[in-house]
Order: C-alpha cells, then sequence, then structure tokens
C-alpha cells in the first residue's frame, strides 16, 4: 500500500523532474540573450534534477528490494553509479573548463534514466553497466587530455581507416564462442563488439579524409572504406551499423561537397537498395512486412514490435509506475527496445521529453559546427552529430514502428559497454572541441581587451597631453569624466559570448 | 603531452563563423524534424491508438488487467443480461447459441463482443474505482456494455429456424443498429472452451458466422441489383416487355422460370414481382457485364462491411470480358457471384431509407457503475449507396413481391405495406437455399430490414414465412 502510493506520487513528480530537466536545458540553449548567471542557474536546477531522480527512483528501489538478497549489491552498486557520475562531472567542470555542462548533465541523466530502467529490468545487467559507466568515465577523461594534444589533429585519414578495418576484422580473428553472435569479439575472455568501436575511428577518419582539397579522390576514398567496412559488417550480419556508416558517409559527403543532388542520389540509392534488398533477401522483406504491418503476425516476425505498441500502450501519458509494468515481456528490453521500458513505467510524456533531451544534445553538437576553430573540428563536430543523431534516430523510429526496426542500442541509455564506451568516446570528443573553442574564445576576448586597454591607455595619455592646465586640476571636466566612465564599462563585466562558458 | 595553452604560440587565435551554412542548416533541420515527427508520432500512438493496441488479445498485460476486474456484463437493448459473471465469477452466456456469434466467449482467448469491447467490459465505472485501481488490490467492477440486439427476438428467430442451417438479420434500416444476428448452428459459449476439441472436429462449421462470412449465391434477391443497373444502363427503357416462354437459351447455357412457371408478356414490374429468370437473364445481357460490376461495386462488392465483428466481403463473380451466359446467370443470382446475408441487409437498408445507409453497429452505451452513461458508442457513418428516386422506384418493384408476387399476402398478413424480394438459389449440395430480403416501415417509427436465409430448404420450409412471423413479432413483441 505504502510503496504504491509512492509509486503514484513518483511518476507524476518524475514527468514533473524530466520537464524542468528539458525546459531550463532548452532555455539554456535556445535563449540567445542569457547572462552568465542564469545559465549557471539552469545547469544548476538540472543537476538538482539529476539527484531528485537518481534519490527518488532508488528510495523506490530500495522499498522494493527491502529484505531482499540482492538489497546490499544495490546499495553498493549504485554508490559507485553514483560517485562515477559526481567525478565525471567534478572532472568535465573542474579538470577540462569549457566543456559544456548541459551536455554533460544531459549524458549522465539519460545514463541514471538507464541503470534505473536496468536494475528494474535485469540487475546482473546493471551491475556489469555500472562497472562500464566507470571505465567510460575513465576513458573520456583520458581521451579528453589526449585529444588536447594537437598531434592527433595531424594524424593522417589513412591510419584511421587502417585502424577501422583492423577493428572490424577482430571478429573474424577472435571469434565470438556464442553462436550466432557474429559481430562480437572475443580476447582472452575479454567479449566486446568492435563494430561499435570503429564509430568514433570513422568520425575521425571521414574528418581527416573531407579536409583535403583533392574533393573527388576524398569522396572515393570515403566511399571505397565505408563499402569495406559495409562488407565486413554484412558478414557479421549487423544490419543497423552498416545502416548508420552509409547514413554518416552520406551526410558527410553531402556537406563536404555541397551538393544538394548527393542527398537526392543517397534517397534514390535508399529506395534502390531497399527496394532490392525487399525483393531478394527474404529478411530484409519479413522486416518490411512487419514494419508495415506487425499485427499480421504477431506471433511470429511481428511480436517484438507488438510487444514494444503493448508497452507503450500500456504506460499512457504517466506511466505503470516503476515496477509496476511488465516490461519484461519486451523482448530486448534491456537494450535495443529500453525506450519502450522506459515509456511503460515513465510514461509518454517522459519517452517524448528524453526525446527531447537528445534533442538538445544535437542542438549543442550543432552549435559546434557553426562556430569552429577549424576545418577539422568542423568536420569532427559534424560526424559526431550525425552518428549519434542517426543512431538515436533508428533506435527510436524502430521502437515506435515509424522506421523498420533496426537493432541498435539507445546511445547512454541501453545496455551494453561497448557501445556506451564508444558513445563517451564520442562524447569526449564533442566536449573536447567545447573546451578548446571556448579557450580559443577567451583568448581571443583577452585579446581584444588588452588591445583596447592599450589603445584606450594611449588615447588618453594623448588626450591628457591636451587637456589645458587649469581644467586639469580642476578635476570636474565633463568630457574628461565621460571618457573615464567609457572605458570603465569597456573593462568592467565582459558580456557573455557563449552558452558552452 | 603539448597543449595548445601552453608555450608559445605564433598565430592569432581565432574563432570562425560557418563558412558553409547551407548543408549545416539543411543536416541541423533535418534532425531536428525528426526528433520533433519521432516526439508527435509517440503522442499519436498514445492518444489514437493505445487503446486498440492494449485490447489486443495477445496483450500479455490483460490477464493483469483481467484479474483486477470483475468482468462487466453485455446487455441487450432492453436491459437484459446476454452475457455475465455468475456467483462463483464464471462467465455465463443465458442464451447460448443463440446470440454465440454476437457475444462470441470468453476465456484464454476472446472472441466476438468479449473480444470487440474487451477494454470497456474491463474498465473502472467511477472516479473512486479508478483512483482504486491505482492505489489498491481490490478487485474492482468492469463497466456494463449495452449492444443494440433484441435477445427474445433473436431467440425467436433461432426458435423459426427450427433443424435448419441458417442465418437471420434484423437491422434498424436508418441507424445501421443490429437487432438480429443469428446464425444456425453456432457453438455455445458456456461450453466451448470446456469442448473446444469435438466442437472444432464437428460437422456445419461452429465458428463459422453465416450471418456475416458466409458467402451464399443470392438467388433471385440479387434481382434488386439487376433492376438497378438496369436503371442505371445507357439501354433502359421503362417501357421494356419481354415475352417469356418459361426457358432461355444464352449460348450453351439453358435456364427456366422456377417451378417451370411460363410469365408470358412481361413488364419489369411484374417480372419482379413474379420473379421471372428468363426476363432478368436477358435484361442483365443487354446491360452488359461492366454495367453490372459497376453496380456491383458502387453497392460495396469487394469491401468487408464496417462491422466491429469479423465480416465478409461480397464477391463480384463477373469480369468485365465475361461471356453471355454467365452475364445471363449472374443477373438471376446465380453463377460466381457471392453475397453475405449481412450485405444483402445493407442493400434492402439503403432502399429503405432513400439511398442512405449507415455503417452496421453492434453497441450503442458503456455504462458507469450507477447506470449513466459513459460512453457513447454513436451509429456508423452514412453512406449513400444510391439516389432517392431509385430507391423509391425499388421500392414500388418490392412492394409487388408482397403484394401479388412470390410472397403474395405477406402485407396484408401484417397489416403493413410490406416492401421484399424472395430468392431461391441453386448450389453444389443440390437442395436449394431459400432468401428473403425486405423492410417495413411501422406507423411512426423507423424502417426495419429483414435478411432470411434458410440453407437446403428445398421448397419445405420458406423464408419469406419466417421473416413475416419474425416481422410480426417484432411489431407485436408481447404476443
Amino acid at each position: 500500500m505504502m510503496l504504491h502510493i509512492l509509486t503514484q506520487i513518483s511518476k507524476y513528480t518524475n514527468v514533473l523532474w524530466v520537464m524542468v530537466f528539458t525546459v531550463s536545458g532548452f532555455v539554456a540553449v535556445l535563449k540567445r540573450s542569457i547572462t552568465a548567471k542564469s545559465y549557471h542557474r539552469c545547469c544548476l536546477l538540472q543537476r538538482l534534477v539529476i539527484i531528485i531522480f537518481n534519490i527518488q527512483s532508488a528510495a523506490l528501489i530500495l522499498l522494493h528490494e527491502a529484505g531482499g538478497l540482492r538489497f546490499g549489491t544495490f546499495i553498493k552498486m549504485f554508490a559507485i553509479a553514483w560517485a562515477a557520475f559526481a567525478l565525471l562531472m567534478l572532472s568535465l567542470d573542474r579538470l577540462h573548463r569549457g566543456t559544456s555542462r548541459i551536455l554533460t548533465n544531459s549524458m549522465i541523466f539519460l545514463m541514471s534514466i538507464g541503470i534505473v530502467m536496468l536494475w528494474r529490468l535485469r540487475p546482473d545487467n546493471c551491475i556489469r553497466q555500472i562497472w562500464w559507466i566507470v571505465i567510460s568515465a575513465a576513458v573520456m577523461n583520458l581521451m579528453m587530455f589526449i585529444l588536447r594534444g594537437r598531434w592527433v589533429y595531424r594524424i593522417p585519414w589513412w591510419v584511421f581507416a587502417a585502424a577501422a578495418f583492423g577493428l572490424i576484422a577482430l571478429p573474424f580473428i577472435f571469434p565470438s564462442p556464442e553462436n550466432g553472435a557474429l559481430n562480437w569479439a572475443d580476447i582472452h575472455g575479454f567479449s566486446f563488439q568492435p563494430s561499435e568501436l570503429v564509430k568514433p575511428v570513422l568520425v575521425f577518419l571521414l574528418s581527416a579524409l573531407y579536409m583535403r582539397r583533392r574533393r573527388v579522390s576524398s569522396v572515393l576514398v570515403g566511399a571505397v572504406v565505408t563499402g569495406g567496412l559495409s562488407v565486413a559488417l554484412l558478414i557479421q550480419n549487423d544490419l543497423g551499423m552498416i545502416l548508420i556508416f552509409c547514413t554518416m558517409y552520406l551526410l558527410m559527403t553531402y556537406d563536404y561537397t555541397q551538393r544538394e543532388w548527393i542527398l537526392a542520389v543517397g534517397v534514390l540509392a535508399v529506395i534502390v537498395a531497399g527496394f532490392g534488398a525487399y525483393k531478394l533477401v527474404g529478411h530484409v522483406r519479413t522486416r518490411v512486412d512487419i514494419w508495415l504491418d506487425p499485427w499480421k503476425d504477431i506471433d511470429g516476425g511481428g511480436y517484438q514490435i507488438a510487444q514494444s505498441l503493448f508497452a507503450i500502450s500500456a504506460g499512457r501519458f504517466f506511466g505503470k509506475g516503476l515496477f509496476q509494468g511488465m516490461p519484461y515481456y519486451i523482448p530486448e528490453g534491456w537494450t535495443d527496445m529500453i525506450f519502450a521500458a522506459i515509456c511503460e513505467e515513465f510514461g509518454g510524456i517522459f519517452g517524448f521529453m528524453t526525446v527531447m533531451i537528445y534533442l538538445l544534445m544535437a542542438l549543442l553538437m550543432f552549435d559546434l559546427v557553426s562556430r569552429y576553430e577549424s576545418r577539422l573540428r568542423r568536420n569532427l563536430a559534424m560526424a559526431c552529430s550525425i552518428i549519434t543523431g542517426v543512431q538515436t534516430c533508428l533506435i527510436m523510429g524502430g521502437v515506435i514502428k515509424l522506421l523498420p526496426l533496426t537493432g541498435v542500442t539507445l546511445p547512454l541509455v541501453s545496455y551494453g559497454g561497448t557501445s556506451l564506451l564508444s558513445t563517451c568516446i564520442i562524447m569526449a570528443i564533442v566536449q573536447e572541441l567545447f573546451r578548446s573553442r571556448s579557450q580559443t574564445e577567451r583568448k581571443v576576448r583577452k585579446n581584444e581587451e588588452r588591445k583596447q586597454r592599450e589603445a584606450e591607455r594611449a588615447r588618453k595619455e594623448r588626450f591628457q597631453d591636451t587637456i589645458p592646465y587649469q581644467l586639469r586640476r580642476k578635476g570636474t571636466n565633463e568630457s574628461g569624466g565621460q571618457v573615464s566612465k567609457r572605458s570603465s564599462e569597456r573593462t568592467g563585466a565582459f558580456p557573455f559570448k557563449g552558452p558552452e562558458d | 603531452m603539448p597543449s595548445p595553452s601552453k608555450g608559445p604560440r605564433t598565430e592569432e587565435p581565432k574563432v570562425y563563423t560557418s563558412r558553409y551554412k547551407k548543408s549545416e542548416r539543411v543536416l541541423k533541420a533535418f534532425f531536428v524534424l525528426f526528433y520533433v515527427i519521432l516526439a508527435l508520432w509517440l503522442v499519436k500512438i498514445l492518444i489514437y491508438d493505445s487503446v486498440r493496441i492494449q485490447g489486443n488479445s495477445y496483450n500479455p498485460r490483460l490477464p493483469e488487467i483481467e484479474a483486477r476486474f470483475d468482468r462487466g456484463s453485455l446487455l441487450d437493448r432492453n436491459g437484459t443480461e446476454i452475457a455475465c459473471q455468475d456467483a462463483k465469477g464464471v462467465r455465463v452466456y443465458p442464451y447460448g447459441s443463440v446470440l454465440g456469434p454476437v457475444t462470441g466467449y470468453s476465456g484464454s482467448g476472446k472472441s466476438g463482443l468479449e473480444y470487440a469491447v474487451n477494454q470497456d467490459l474491463l474498465s473502472a465505472g467511477s472516479l473512486w474505482d479508478s483512483i482504486a485501481y491505482w492505489t489498491t488490490d481490490r478487485k474492482l467492477d468492469g463497466c456494463d456494455v449495452v449492444t443494440t440486439i433484441d435477445a427474445k427476438l433473436s431467440n425467436y428467430a433461432w426458435d423459426l429456424l427450427g433443424d435448419y442451417r441458417g442465418a437471420v438479420v434484423l437491422t434498424e434500416a436508418d441507424t445501421g443498429r443490429l437487432l438480429v444476428m443469428v446464425s444456425k448452428p453456432f457453438y455455445d459459449p458456456n461450453t466451448v472452451l470446456s469442448q473446444w476439441d469435438e466442437l472444432i472436429e464437428e460437422k456445419g462449421n461452429l465458428f463459422f458466422n453465416r450471418a456475416s462470412q458466409g458467402l451464399y449465391a443470392p438467388g433471385s434477391t440479387f434481382k434488386i441489383l439487376t433492376s438497378l443497373a438496369w436503371r442505371r444502363s445507357a439501354a433502359y427503357d421503362a417501357d421494356y416487355r419481354y415475352t417469356c416462354d418459361g426457358y432461355a437459351y444464352f449460348n450453351s447455357y439453358g435456364l427456366r422460370c422456377y417451378g417451370g412457371a411460363v410469365h408470358g408478356t412481361q413488364s419489369i414490374a411484374s417480372a419482379f414481382a413474379d420473379s421471372c429468370n428468363t426476363f432478368f437473364s436477358t435484361l442483365g445481357v443487354k446491360i452488359g457485364a461492366e454495367d453490372m460490376i459497376a453496380v456491383m461495386e458502387s453497392m460495396g462488392f469487394g469491401k468487408a462491411p464496417e462491422l466491429i465483428l469479423p465480416a465478409e466481403a461480397a464477391r463480384i463473380g463477373l469480369k468485365a470480358d465475361s461471356s453471355e451466359e454467365d452475364v445471363a446467370a449472374t443477373a438471376i443470382g446465380q453463377g460466381r457471384t457471392g453475397m453475405t446475408p449481412l450485405m444483402m441487409n445493407r442493400i434492402t437498408c439503403a432502399i429503405a431509407c432513400s439511398g442512405t445507409v449507415h455503417d452496421f453497429s453492434l453497441v450503442s452505451e458503456v455504462l458507469n457503475r450507477d447506470k449513466t452513461v459513459k460512453k457513447y458508442y454513436p451509429p456508423g457513418n452514412p453512406q449513400p449507396l444510391m439516389s432517392e428516386d431509385e430507391a423509391e422506384w425499388l421500392k414500388t418493384l418490392m412492394s409487388g413481391v408482397t403484394d401479388t408476387g412470390t410472397a403474395a399476402g405477406m402485407s396484408k398478413a401484417l397489416g403493413l405495406t410490406c416492401y421484399g424480394k424472395t430468392g431461391t438459389a441453386e448450389n453444389e449440395s443440390g437442395v436449394d437455399h431459400s432468401w428473403f430480403t425486405g423492410f417495413i416501415t411501422p406507423d411512426g417509427s423507423a424502417p426495419v430490414a429483414v435478411t432470411v436465409l434458410i440453407e437446403q430448404a428445398g421448397g419445405r420450409i420458406k423464408a419469406a414465412d419466417l421473416a413475416r412471423q419474425i416481422l410480426a413479432r417484432y411489431l407485436n413483441p408481447s404476443a
């Protein structure tokens, strides 16, 4: 009864928290004339939401687990997770000054939603995920230090190409003992999904490649690399990753060449390839048929999407409340289909807001594209936004039957160590871009200020020399007062420049 | 690790503002738009689809919801329970097989209305119940659902069918609300789950609703459509006459009038009343396959009629290049044309209501626990099938049938003008099916359309007699 009422209250408060989080995020990012102070407040509000959401969910889980065997494990693991979150937040704020706090908050909020849902569905996987969060946080910090080195940006594209092909070949060299998982590699008992790690490599590869002047050769090299990776992935039966890589190649090429017909060719290729695959490959045909009408074959191919839609519609707007729904019926509900589980227990509004958080992250990343320090950094920002955006859209659209379902993870939320790690590496790139840009901006600002001060001083000195002796002594001269006031205005609090400071 | 912040930097630091605005704007807009579509699609699922999706019998959440509710009752239009829980919580169907096609059954699987309005039967009937649903584990009462069915009349129709197989459909023509939908034989929903295996084996297909799913050759009742096609065709001549010799030949196909009758010189009115086969098959050939098909399509052949339960679409047995004999056979309702009694009833309703028909409905409202209306199921959407003139004209033809024609005396027996058409359909069993479709417009109330089909009646029982008795009972329920 007690737990019942608390769960019911918490589902409404959860909706409130997530709305506060999203709205303050959008205010901080979209409002043009935001002052440093209110930007800071928005960030604090978001952190407050993260803390409250975590405490509230943990309290519910504790009440639910009370007296159970996993009670102690839960406390221990969530303490570790929170420590990892706190350290990640702290290091990004202090160690890497200038990173986007809104992006940090969004990442951590999504990860918290992920682990709460995972504990509810599969505590064992949740424990593993928490260790992966610890690892990813560490790797993210490490990456950000590495990325400060300018040598990283001088690595030629073919090194990345070699790395990508080396990674993608791992499952062939060290095949996973489990049957069916062709895209997994197993090195001395440590199994992971190399194709996930190819993502950040491909980000660097295409960015470096598309800096060159020789456009035709660059585009062709890109096509060869993407095609090669796709063939390897086709053998490994990883359709989702092929889609992500090809879409990324297409959009990056469009950005590189600025030719709209490339988009048209891409759409046409998707239609032709899709139609061809539909006619020739039975696997694709069933997927499309299921997408068109999952209700015809609920027991067979339509099972996944039907279960997902059952879950989403069971949750309605406010959800069933944590532990009150039946998300364990959703196949892959802890990885690919976790969005359906979130919608069932936290509600449709919460799901809506989750989409908005991803939108917020996309907007932040696109901000890096429009103001940049160098072509390479701009390309990197573009590649990062595209790869995260495409992956999120693919899986979310699949779960709600807007697109045919493709098996990829929901970044930061789904269970999956390699996926989390690769997303964190991509986020490390983004945060490093933010950091270095804000530092450069500060430098530019300081340079300007210094120049202005110098000019001011020079003018003042000139002016002082020209003021007649009598006026100088009085000190009430109008024009003299004006000059000093204006200069104080200029040298005082400098107007706040960007949302990332 | 060299850092850009340390050490001397020769070049001036600089932050550029985008030079490639176009692709940036396109890609940014693309992603923003996609996220917004994602979010809106989610809202669409929640608002429009979720109720339908949740009620799907494959939803593993159903048993959980079911465990929380005492399933509501299904009521007929007079408030009689046609499906309810007994004291032990077992689902009981007082009318058994009679209303089997309507109620269906509810157990580990579901069918009929038990399936279609499952969501309503398992919903909280008051605000307090809704709160209690979320806050307690108490078992709650589900809402009752009022159907449009008249249980007593259905029972009467069932009894009249006797040992024959067949179907009876009776509809309020101006709203499309079904009062009777009987299909004999049918399984008894009280025992269906315990006897499942035996019932599956049993002859006569007990799981098959003859009224909405049975495709039969319409026989002479199809002459309604042939007449309409004639009136719509370019060759239409109001004064057309034909002399019936009792038989006619179309290439290799010979046909005779029913019972060996020779009707002599006939106008369309007399031919319709006497159900003259030679007249209508000649007419059919004059009209041509294309116009016949056009009329059938305009009546909604090939499309399942809207109904909350499974319904079969009527079959067009003609092609544009069909031979003369096929057209002649189709014109008198033989050949490959197939119609369900429900479809026949729909066309009859259109004639009764100046050409406009409403989609069929079986459920009228959902009741709260205090018997106030929680949700109102409106009648189906209106669909124009024919013009007012055409309906009036067909009405005149149909009054001839009950006045002096094949169902002579029916109007007189009922005490008010009755419109109808009889039919006898040859079929592969060798014993003819008997059809009747017609309607009455009682004083001061809405028209009622009735369709009766008796399988293998063979002349021992007439569908028209059954229809007359059912209509009489409808007009005077206390008798």
